[in-house]
Formats: structure tokens, sequence, C-alpha cells
């Protein structure tokens, strides 16, 4: 299942308070229909309970701030003072939680329903904010850490990350983060250290699935400053990568990192002993041409030496040549008159062969835009 | 249509969300249906048994004014 269909099921099954195992049957629905469905449910559920709590909240607003928060630990429990607390004025919900217990106040935050709550977590001030924080961090509650993330100030944001020094707790919370956009933020509020961290993270806990395909999301300088430090972390660690982005058809987020990298990564990587076995170099073709990602990897395939590009074209003529008429057809022309121009003497006939049989039409398409392209008169002298 | 579905849209259920649930296979409609059924079901009692528990520490002599406040 992929990484992200894993977080989304996690989050709808503690919305429905079931096992998130009990919905693996969802695998393979749209991401966005997903996390909308469970928007909407959550919407739903808080509806069915607004009257009580606006009642509970009508009563709360006539007793002292200190009794009601002894009313709310010792009668109410978290789930319902979350709604009450959404129900108040900010300011009386401040001075609320001004007075409530740590481990209290960050359960309450975990049943917060996300759409009422956003105008009050953004009115907490970050003294506030970064206790309940620190204590959801010690819980490992990383799904309502991301939620903060969203609507939190920018003030109380930095001062949290400043605090974060698990890798694991990172990579989690961006992870789990709505609005995938606020990544790049939350990526640059991070320490170099942090950052490192959160490489050392996707080892030591298996997170490279969630690293990969978090890549995807992120600036394209940042990419690279995030790629170049996983280039560092060695061969076995990077041929483990590529195993990852195999199993799990990432290809196109590893794709795109190494694309970031410095050169040198680069170079290192796409001649790992790894990419020399065929399924792996199966599994990337296929992955970029159900993706469409041709104009990723053709920028890195005349990086690879002799001992790598002759499994990798072997694959391309062979078992996956029906992936050429795709890419004749939606790889950028620049990028393909790359490889053609940079094949091995002894490639140029099979790849001629391959396209005979697989892509006569997108060829002369090719052909008529590329003609005088020096890169292909051998290929072509083949073909004709 | 499974039963757990129409009790859903009887309890108004919004719209998108039934659409989705809807353009599932029968039988994992069915299940989500159901799981959405006992969630509510289970913060229902959650509700009402904190409401019940906020009442009984009221003393005696505000107990009816507050629990016209919160029963209506």
């Amino acid at each position: 299942m992929h990484i992200e269909t894993q977080a989304e099921l996690l989050k709808l099954g503690r919305l429905l308070e079931i096992d998130e195992n009990q919905l693996a049957f969802l695998d393979g629905q749209d991401l966005g229909a997903l996390a909308a469905f469970r928007s909407s449910v959550s919407t739903f559920f808080y509806s069915q309970h607004q009257d009580s709590y606006q009642r509970l909240a009508g009563i709360s607003k006539l007793v002292p701030t200190g009794a009601s928060a002894k009313l709310a630990t010792s009668v109410l429990g978290s789930v319902l003072a979350a709604g009450i607390a959404s129900e108040l004025p900010a300011d009386r919900a401040i001075k609320l939680a001004d007075k409530l217990p740590d481990e209290f106040l960050a359960k309450l935050c975990i049943h917060l329903e996300p759409s009422q709550s956003r105008d009050l977590l953004a009115a907490m001030p970050d003294k506030i904010v970064s206790r309940v924080a620190q204590t959801l961090l010690a819980m490992d509650e990383h799904i309502t850490l991301a939620r903060f993330v969203a609507v939190i100030k920018p003030s109380a944001l930095a001062a949290i990350t400043a605090t974060v020094d698990s890798g694991e707790a990172m990579v989690k919370i961006a992870l789990y983060l709505e609005d995938k956009s606020k990544l790049d933020i939350l990526l640059e509020l991070l320490s170099e250290d942090q950052q490192r961290a959160t490489v050392k993270a996707a080892t030591d806990h298996e997170l490279w699935p969630a690293v990969l395909s978090l890549n995807g999301h992120i600036n394209t300088e940042l990419r690279g400053q995030m790629g170049n430090m996983v280039a560092e972390q060695g061969e076995a660690v990077l041929s483990h990568l590529i195993e990852v982005a195999s199993e799990q058809r990432l290809w196109t987020n590893l794709l795109q990192a190494v694309n970031a990298m410095d050169n040198q990564h680069q170079q290192n990587i796409v001649n790992l002993e790894t990419l020399r076995k065929t399924p792996v170099m199966e599994s990337l073709v296929s992955t970029v041409t159900e993706e469409n990602s041709w104009d990723e990897l053709l920028d890195l395939l005349p990086l690879m030496d002799q001992a790598h590009l002759t499994p990798a074209l072997s694959v391309l003529t062979g078992s996956q040549a029906a992936s050429l008429a795709p890419a004749l057809e939606n790889a950028h022309d620049s990028k393909l008159l790359g490889l053609f121009g940079h094949l091995p003497d002894n490639a140029i006939a099979d790849m001629a062969n391959a396209i005979k049989a697989n892509a006569s039409s997108q060829w002369q398409a090719f052909v008529s835009r590329n003609g005088d392209a020096h890169e292909i008169e051998a290929l072509q002298a083949q073909i004709n | 249509m499974s039963d757990s579905i129409s009790t859903l849209k009887q309890k108004g259920f919004p719209a998108d969300a039934l659409t989705f649930i809807e353009s599932l296979p029968a039988d994992q409609a069915s299940q989500l249906a159901d799981a959405v059924l006992a969630a509510l079901s289970t913060k229902d009692t959650r509700v009402e048994k904190a409401m019940n528990n906020a009442l009984n520490v009221v003393p005696g002599p505000f107990r009816r004014p507050v629990k016209k406040m919160l029963f209506g």
C-alpha cells in the first residue's frame, strides 16, 4: 500500500475509532477523495453534538475559569472538552487552556474538530502551543501535531520546530500534513542537523517510503539539499533506497531527488550495482511509462557507465520495448536526443529493431521534428 | 441500498460523503457505512454520559435549571 494511502487510512481509522487495517479495502481509492470523505465525516460527527457542546459552553461561561477547568478534567473528559472549547469565545478558551494540565490539554487537542478549531489554534499564545506540542511529541501524536502546523502562528511553529530533535517525529509529522504545500515552510525551519536527523531516521525507522513520497511535494532547492544529504549515506543505504523505490513504485520521486542532487552524487547513484538488476530496471521503466516521468529518467541515463547502460538499454529494447512509443510521444525531444546520441554502437541495432516493432509511427513523427539532428543519424540509417 | 446507508441518509449525512460511499462496491459501501454508524453511536454514548456526569456534580438546588440548560 502506498505510504500516503496508509497515512490517510490511519487518520480515517482514528476518526472512526477502528484499526486502520479494517479499512484496507479502501486501498486504491483516490487520496484526495479519501481526505475529502474524512473531512466531511468529521464535520458531520461534530454537527451531531454541536448543540450539546454549545449548551455546555453556555454553562462553562457562567462559572470561573478555574472551576470550568476542574469540571473539564474531573467530569467531562478531553473529548467533550474539545467540543466545548470550540464553542467558547477564543479569549475564554485561552484563559481556560492556561489552567488545564498539559497532558489534558494535549489530549483535548487530539479531539479538536479541525474545521471548528482553526481560529482557536491560530489565536493560542505561543507559550501554550509550545507546551502542548512538547506533550504531544512525547505522546507520539504526530497526526495532531501535523494539524497544528497548518494553523498555528509562524512564531509558534518556529518555537516548536526548534525543540524537535527526533528525526522520526519530523518525518511522520510531515507525512501527516493535510496541506503538503506547508512542507517547504516546515523544512526551511529545520536546522541542517535536524534535516540530517530526518535522513538518518529514514534508515533507522524504515521511513524511506515516507521520505521519498514527501520529496515529490518540496521545492527544487530543498529537494537538492535533502537529496545531497541522502546521497552521502553510502552505498548500502542508497541501494536500499532503490529497492524501496522499486517495491513501492516511488521511482518518479526518487528520480526527481537524484536530478536535484550535485552531479557527482548523481553519477554515484545511477551507477549503483542494484540498478543493473533486470527486475529493478523493469520496475523503473514501467513506472516511468505509467507516470510519464520520462524527462526525469532521460536526464540520468547518459550518466550511466557502460556496465549500467547496457542492461538498462537491454530492458528498454527488450521486455519494456512497448514503452518506447509513449516515450517518443511524451518525452521532451532534446532529452530523447540526449539518449539516442549517447547510444553505444553495439546498441543501435537493438534500439532500431525495437522502435520499428513498437513505435514506428511515433518515430516518424519524432524524425519529422528532428530530422536534421546529428544524434539520430546512425539510428535513422538502421531503421531505414 | 444497505440499511446503514439508509440510516446515514436519515441522519443528514453529507451528500458528498454519501456519494463516496455509494461509489464503492456494495459490500465495501456497507462495511464503511457500518463503521461510520458505529463510530457515531460510540460518540453519542460518550457525549450523553459526559452530560449526565456534568449534571450529577451540580449541587441539588441548581440541578433543575442546569438540567434545563443542558437538555432543553
